[in-house]
C-alpha cells in the first residue's frame, strides 16, 4: 500500500533515471557547445583571413592608384622637361646667334680701327718722307705686304715713275709692273688677285695694283708685289684699306708735295678768304 | 684705377695706336707705351707691369734682347710676354718662345686675337 503522507513519486524523480537523463542532456549540451566553440573559432579564423585578404586587396588597389599617380606625375615631368629642353635649345640658339653677331661686330670694329689709324697716319703729316714711311707702315703692318713699289705720275710727261720700293730682290725690275698695269692706270680701278696665293706674287703677276686717284685722275700706283709668307690671301679689311689708300694716299702725297714746293710754308689766312662763298 | 697694367713696346706709332686701341677694350687694363727695347727697359725699371707686348724688329734694342733682359731680371722674370711681329717663320717663333715669350702673334694683327691672348695670360675680364 502507498503512503498517503508522501507525495506521489514522479517518473523523473525516480532515482537514477532522471540523473542519467540529465547527465545525458548536459553531455549533449557540452558536446554541442564544444562544437559551436570550434565552429566559432573556425569562423573567427576565417574572418581573420578574410580581413587580411581584404587588407591586402585594399593595399594592392591603393598601390595601383599610387603607381597611376606616379606615372601621371612622371608624364607631367617629362612634358615639363621637354618644354624646358625646347626653351633651352631656343635660348642656346639665340645665344649662339648673339655670340656670332658679337664676333662679327668685334671684327668690324677692329677693321674700322685699322681704317681710322691708317687714315689718321696718312693725313697727320705734310712731309713727303713721312708720308712715304707711313704708307710703308700701312702696307707692311696693317696689310702684311712683303714687297711693293710706289709710282707717282710725272706732271711733265704724265708717265708713272718709281719713287719708293720695299722688299724686292736685286734681280727684280720694278718697271715690269708698269707694263701689266696699263689698264689699271687708264681706268683708275684696282686689280686684286682673287684666288691665287698672294705671298707668291711677282712684278709680272702682282698680288694687287692700286691706282692713286685725285679728282678722277690717276696720279700714282701702288704695286703690291707679294704678301708675307704667313699671309696667303687678302682679308676683308684689306679691300677697305686698298680703297682708303687709293682715295687718300694720292691726296696725302699731293698735299705733302705742294707743301714741299712752297718751302714748307703754311698758306696765309688770305688763302682761305673765299671759303664761305 | 685699373687693376692690371700693360707695357706695349713698338717702334711704329701706327701699330702702337692699334694695339692700344685693341687693349682699350679691356676695362681694367692701363697701357703704357714704349718706342723701342731701351725705352721699354727704362719703363720697366720704374714700374711693374702685369703683361708686356713687344715687337721684334725695332731700332736700338730689338724685342728678342728685351725678352732676354726681362727674363734675367728677378723683378720681371715671371711677367708674361706677348710678341707681335711680322716675322711669321717657325724658327722666329721658336726662338722667341725659347727666350721666354709666352705667346706669339703675327702681323697684321686682329684686335680680337690680341684681346684673347692677353686674357689667356692674365686673369682679366
Amino acid at each position: 500500500m502507498t503512503d498517503p503522507t508522501k507525495p506521489a513519486a514522479r517518473p523523473s524523480d525516480a532515482p537514477g533515471t532522471d540523473l542519467n537523463e540529465e547527465l545525458k542532456n548536459l553531455t549533449r549540451g557540452a558536446v554541442g557547445t564544444r562544437r559551436l566553440m570550434a565552429e566559432h573559432k573556425q569562423l573567427l579564423s576565417r574572418v581573420g583571413s578574410l580581413e587580411e585578404e581584404n587588407a591586402r586587396l585594399r593595399a594592392a588597389v591603393e598601390a595601383e592608384d599610387a603607381i597611376r599617380e606616379l606615372l601621371g606625375k612622371i608624364e607631367t615631368l617629362e612634358q615639363e622637361k621637354n618644354a624646358l629642353l625646347r626653351d633651352f635649345r631656343a635660348a642656346e640658339a639665340k645665344t649662339s646667334g648673339f655670340d656670332t653677331r658679337f664676333a662679327e661686330l668685334e671684327a668690324e670694329l677692329s677693321q674700322l680701327a685699322n681704317l681710322f689709324v691708317a687714315n689718321n697716319c696718312l693725313h697727320s703729316t705734310l712731309s713727303l718722307r713721312a708720308v712715304g714711311r707711313r704708307v710703308t707702315e700701312v702696307l707692311e703692318q696693317l696689310i702684311g705686304v712683303a714687297a711693293y713699289v710706289l709710282y707717282i705720275s710725272d706732271p711733265q710727261t704724265e708717265a708713272l715713275k718709281e719713287v719708293s720700293k720695299f722688299g724686292l730682290s736685286a734681280d727684280e725690275d720694278s718697271a715690269t709692273a708698269l707694263s701689266v698695269a696699263e689698264d689699271v692706270i687708264r681706268s683708275g680701278k684696282a686689280r686684286i688677285t682673287g684666288s691665287s696665293d698672294t705671298s707668291q706674287g711677282t712684278l709680272a703677276n702682282p698680288a694687287a695694283l692700286l691706282p692713286l686717284v685725285v679728282d678722277e685722275q690717276t696720279v700714282g700706283l701702288i704695286c703690291i708685289v707679294r704678301t708675307l709668307d704667313h699671309k696667303d690671301r687678302f682679308a676683308t679689311v684689306d679691300f677697305e684699306l686698298f680703297r682708303l689708300l687709293g682715295q687718300h694716299m694720292g691726296l696725302a702725297l699731293m698735299g705733302a708735295g705742294l707743301y714741299s714746293q712752297a718751302d714748307r710754308k703754311l698758306p696765309a689766312p688770305a688763302a682761305f678768304s673765299g671759303m664761305n662763298r | 684705377m685699373s687693376d692690371f697694367s700693360c707695357l706695349v713696346v713698338e717702334d711704329s706709332p701706327m701699330m702702337r695706336q692699334l694695339v692700344v686701341f685693341a687693349l682699350g677694350r679691356l676695362k681694367n687694363l692701363s697701357v703704357t707705351e714704349a718706342d723701342d727695347g731701351v725705352d721699354g727697359l727704362r719703363k720697366l725699371a720704374s714700374a711693374s707691369y702685369d703683361i708686356i707686348l713687344t715687337d721684334i724688329n725695332m731700332p736700338i734694342m730689338d724685342g728678342l734682347k728685351l725678352i732676354q733682359r726681362v727674363r734675367t731680371d728677378p723683378k720681371h722674370k715671371d711677367t708674361p710676354i706677348v710678341v707681335i711681329t711680322t716675322e711669321g717663320g717657325k724658327e722666329d717663333r721658336e726662338r722667341a718662345l725659347r727666350l721666354g715669350a709666352n705667346a706669339y702673334i703675327t702681323k697684321p694683327i686682329q684686335a680680337p686675337k690680341v684681346i684673347a691672348t692677353v686674357k689667356s695670360l692674365i686673369n682679366i675680364d
